[in-house]
């Protein structure tokens, strides 16, 4: 899979390139995202704008990294749209994940969580 | 009735081709964009269901979605010659689970799997799973709500048949 990754203070910005994420990509996409967990990167958006779908297994790689985090992390979504909005409705994934319209609101709101 | 077929070899790497076809049909019906993506997303996690757990992930076999469509409704064959899905898995076809009713704020409780089938279930109006000399299908079925707009074609061309040999590698 493609990112294009961008820090922004403490927090990483990680924009998925590919439009899909599905069941044969989600293990590379689970394994990208738990190194940037083990590199440190505690605050994270994940910004989906790029994607255009996303099925059970690419949400169920989202949930899988969010879980290794653990509750000292942020793993937050930006960008989603379309379907990929929908699917988070649908699944309730969107009461997990903070969702923001676009990465500098994203941004802007883990900001703000990690002030002292 | 006009009806399409695709078959694909059983690797993960094939899949995306589900989403081209039904998308493509979708479209060409004149369905909506929300209910064109929940055709093709209901597509391929069938179909991935039926790679993973049919064929345990093993390249090599074939799974088939063939596409008809009627004037009030769009039926998806997906077909498989593997291991059956197991009753209480096929009965949530039926009637739902709750694999959607988490916390939210429990780590713990929220689900990395097992939400194929329910997806399923919330999107199509019909899901029925049934085995048949050896030949597993599962029929989704989308009653068609929207007027197709001008210039869209009634029906697909009659029985398209695509087949793709194994490709044993990624695009």
């Amino acid at each position: 899979m493609r990112f294009e990754e961008n820090k922004s203070g403490d927090v990483l910005v990680a924009k998925v390139l590919d439009g899909r994420i599905a069941a044969d990509v989600a293990p590379r996409f689970k394994a990208h995202l738990a190194e940037y967990v083990s590199q440190g990167n505690l605050s994270i958006v994940l910004d989906l704008g790029e994607v255009t779908f996303i099925d059970s297994s690419g949400l169920g790689a989202l949930v899988s990294s969010l879980k290794s985090m653990g509750k000292d992390g942020d793993l937050v979504i930006a960008g989603a749209h379309g379907a990929v909005a929908s699917m988070f409705k649908l699944t309730r994934m969107d009461k997990v994940f903070r969702m923001y319209a676009n990465k500098d609101e994203a941004i802007a709101a883990l900001s703000v969580t990690a002030l002292p | 009735m006009s009806r399409f077929r695709l078959t694909i070899e059983s690797n993960l790497n094939d899949v995306f081709l589900v989403s081209v076809v039904s998308r493509g049909v979708c479209e060409r019906l004149g369905m909506s964009a929300a209910e064109t993506s929940a055709v093709e997303v209901c597509a391929v996690e069938a179909v991935t269901n039926a790679i993973k757990h049919a064929y345990l992930a093993r390249r090599g076999h074939e799974v088939s979605i063939e596409i008809r469509s009627h004037a009030e409704r769009l039926d998806l064959y997906i077909c498989d010659k593997g291991e059956q899905m197991p009753a209480a898995h096929a009965a949530k076809l039926l009637r739902g689970s709750r694999v959607f009713e988490f916390n939210p704020f429990d780590l713990t409780a929220i689900p990395e799997g097992g939400m194929g089938l329910q997806i399923i279930y919330q999107l199509m109006d019909e899901a029925v799973y049934s085995t048949e000399a050896g030949i597993n299908c599962l029929r989704l079925t989308k009653f068609l709500k929207v007027a197709k707009p001008r210039g869209v074609p009634e029906a697909l061309p009659d029985a398209v048949d695509v087949c793709l040999e194994p490709t044993h590698g990624t695009f």
